[in-house]
């Protein structure tokens, strides 16, 4: 027999009850628009995010340091490329600030970084920049790796060759003008640059081979992470949006037509976004002991360079999701 | 003295403000440092780092940036506002760039002045020069009439008229517009240190500041930047009370 107190109850509970369990888990991330935020995209796209019970609230702010701000505000819960060097810099001065899941690696395979000459330029290696008036990218990390890797080739900044920050927007048009012989430039104004006309590729994955030793290492320069609060809150959140994220990394390995995203969304136009190199999505769950020491041979660089302000051991902000 | 009373207290009252809004961690404290701790990592940078350097080249390159614009704004702007109907064909293009923001010119001058010192320097003297050629145009078309006509009653020619009663009409404004330029030229330096490529200067050391998350010290080399265009403003300010006492009369 049915007894009308708990039927009245249960109906009246059951709106709440039935939209608690269709409503998606809102996260607010902070993006800075390049293509390594593709497979944040990618997931958006395919659906992944909303199978997963999440509804990204993303936003894009211009620089690292802004993104930063943000997760520490708490105005960002999650971020889809920070820069590995800048969050480093901010958990050394404050533990637990942001937390990578997942890491894009970069090397002469996976080429975002490199060196760039102009068309008709007779140099064919990077010790073949003796003399020349180098443009490099903008900010204390890019200038100092750029430095760096001439450094390995025996070249001293001043002695052997002038190195002056461009915002990327000017690299091509600064290059064409012939103001400067060669660039330290990243993806993908180095392809568009190719293909105009205006430059070509001397070597990439420079921080592999001659910072980190070896051609084939990942430099994991940048990637997606949460903040700490967020993290320690809503972990079953955070653990849905790492699956969906690892589901997206999947489908641009092995679907070619997740490219068409960089141009729905990142403003690249279809012929780029069909060659333009990407960068090697990887899930910190995935990463080898070799991709870990990759890692730490990476931040420890940034400290020698002074970019980084202290020494960190990176398994303090990266966590396997 | 009695002057510097009114100033000195807004100065304390924002202080005051800022130490306040720390004080109850308005913000995180790793964003928004406390006044002592931005004093105390900006006398650092003083003592053991560039920023006194930095702070010699902002100087240097505003200073050089808005003599060029004086040089250019001043004769121009007084021969422009003598014949008005020129102006007036010019007008369009004076506003037209001075409502332009100086920093989406950067990719123009760096096509046409390379990517040295001159890069800098020209966007800001280009981006003064025009609020001083309006100023100093306007000036001398807003001259007094009754002042014009007695001078030409009396005999004096175009050029008398010019040298001897529109250039003091106008000096005033013409001041005015210097102490705008210098403002803006600080600003535009700064800003073109910051996005255009520069190894030095306040602009550049705010960004591997915020890079770095130095907060104490980005927010020290801003309050710099601010103070050394207050005082700029206050040397001009002074330099027409002195020098045109007949403003106004």
């Amino acid at each position: 027999m049915i007894q009308r107190r708990p039927l009245l109850l249960g109906t009246l509970a059951a709106p709440f009850v039935i939209n608690e369990a269709r409503a998606a888990d809102t996260v607010k991330v902070a993006i800075f628009e390049a293509a390594s935020t593709l497979p944040y995209f990618v997931a958006l796209a395919r659906g992944f995010f909303t199978e997963a019970g999440i509804a990204p609230q993303g936003f894009a702010l211009a620089n690292h340091p802004l993104i930063v701000q943000a997760l520490v505000a708490g105005d960002a819960e999650a971020c889809t490329n920070l820069v590995t060097l800048e969050g480093a810099n901010i958990n050394v001065r404050r533990p637990n600030t942001v937390l990578y899941f997942g890491l894009n690696g970069q090397n002469a395979r996976h080429q975002m970084e490199q060196f760039v000459v102009r068309a008709n330029s007779t140099a064919t290696r990077l010790a073949d920049l003796r003399g020349a008036r180098i443009l490099s990218a903008p900010g204390p990390a890019n200038m100092a790796a750029a430095r760096g890797v001439l450094a390995a080739v025996g070249l001293q900044d001043g002695r052997d060759y002038t190195l002056v920050e461009q915002p990327m927007g000017m690299h091509i048009g600064a290059m064409q003008s012939g103001q400067f012989d060669a660039a330290y430039t990243l993806e993908p104004v180095a392809t568009i640059g190719e293909r105009a006309g205006a430059m070509k590729r001397l070597e990439a994955g420079v921080i592999a081979t001659y910072l980190l030793g070896r051609p084939d290492a990942q430099a994991y320069a940048g990637g997606p992470g949460f903040s700490g609060r967020f993290l320690d809150s809503r972990r079953d959140v955070a653990n849905r949006f790492a699956q969906a994220w690892a589901r997206a990394i999947e489908a641009i390995r092995t679907d070619p037509t997740t490219r068409q995203v960089l141009t729905s969304n990142l403003n690249t136009p279809a012929d780029l976004a069909a060659v333009m190199p990407l960068q090697a999505f990887t899930m910190i769950r995935d990463f080898t002991p070799q991709d870990r020491a990759d890692l730490q041979k990476f931040v420890d660089i940034g400290v020698q360079m002074g970019v980084v302000r202290s020494a960190i051991d990176v398994g303090t902000f990266i966590r396997p999701l | 003295m009695k002057g510097l009373v009114a100033p000195v207290l807004g100065a304390v009252g924002f202080i005051a403000l800022w130490w306040f809004a720390t004080l109850v961690e308005l913000a995180d404290p790793v964003l928004l440092p406390s006044p002592a701790e931005t004093f105390r990592d900006t006398l650092a940078a003083f003592r053991t780092g560039p920023l006194g350097h930095d702070l010699t080249r902002t100087i240097l390159r505003t200073v050089q940036a808005f003599l060029i614009a004086t040089a250019i704004g001043v004769p121009l702007g007084i021969a422009l506002g003598a014949k008005e109907s020129v102006y007036r064909s010019v007008e369009f293009v004076v506003d037209f760039f001075r409502s332009t923001p100086a920093s989406a010119l950067f990719p123009l001058f760096l096509i046409l002045f390379g990517v040295g010192e001159g890069t800098k320097i020209a966007v800001a003297a280009f981006g003064a020069a025009l609020v001083i050629l309006f100023n100093a145009a306007y000036g001398v078309m807003n001259a007094r009439r009754t002042r014009v006509l007695a001078a030409r009653v009396m005999g004096a020619g175009e050029a008398r008229i010019l040298w001897d009663v529109l250039l003091w009409e106008a000096l005033p404004q013409i001041l005015v517009g210097m102490r705008a330029g210098i403002s803006l030229a600080l600003v535009i330096v700064v800003v073109a240190e910051m996005f255009i490529g520069s190894s030095d200067g306040l602009g550049q050391r705010v960004i591997v500041a915020q890079s770095l998350f130095e907060s104490g010290l980005m927010y020290g080399v801003i309050f710099l930047a601010g103070a050394l265009g207050y005082v700029l403003n206050l040397a001009f300010l002074l330099m027409e009370k002195r020098f045109v006492h007949w403003s106004g009369r």
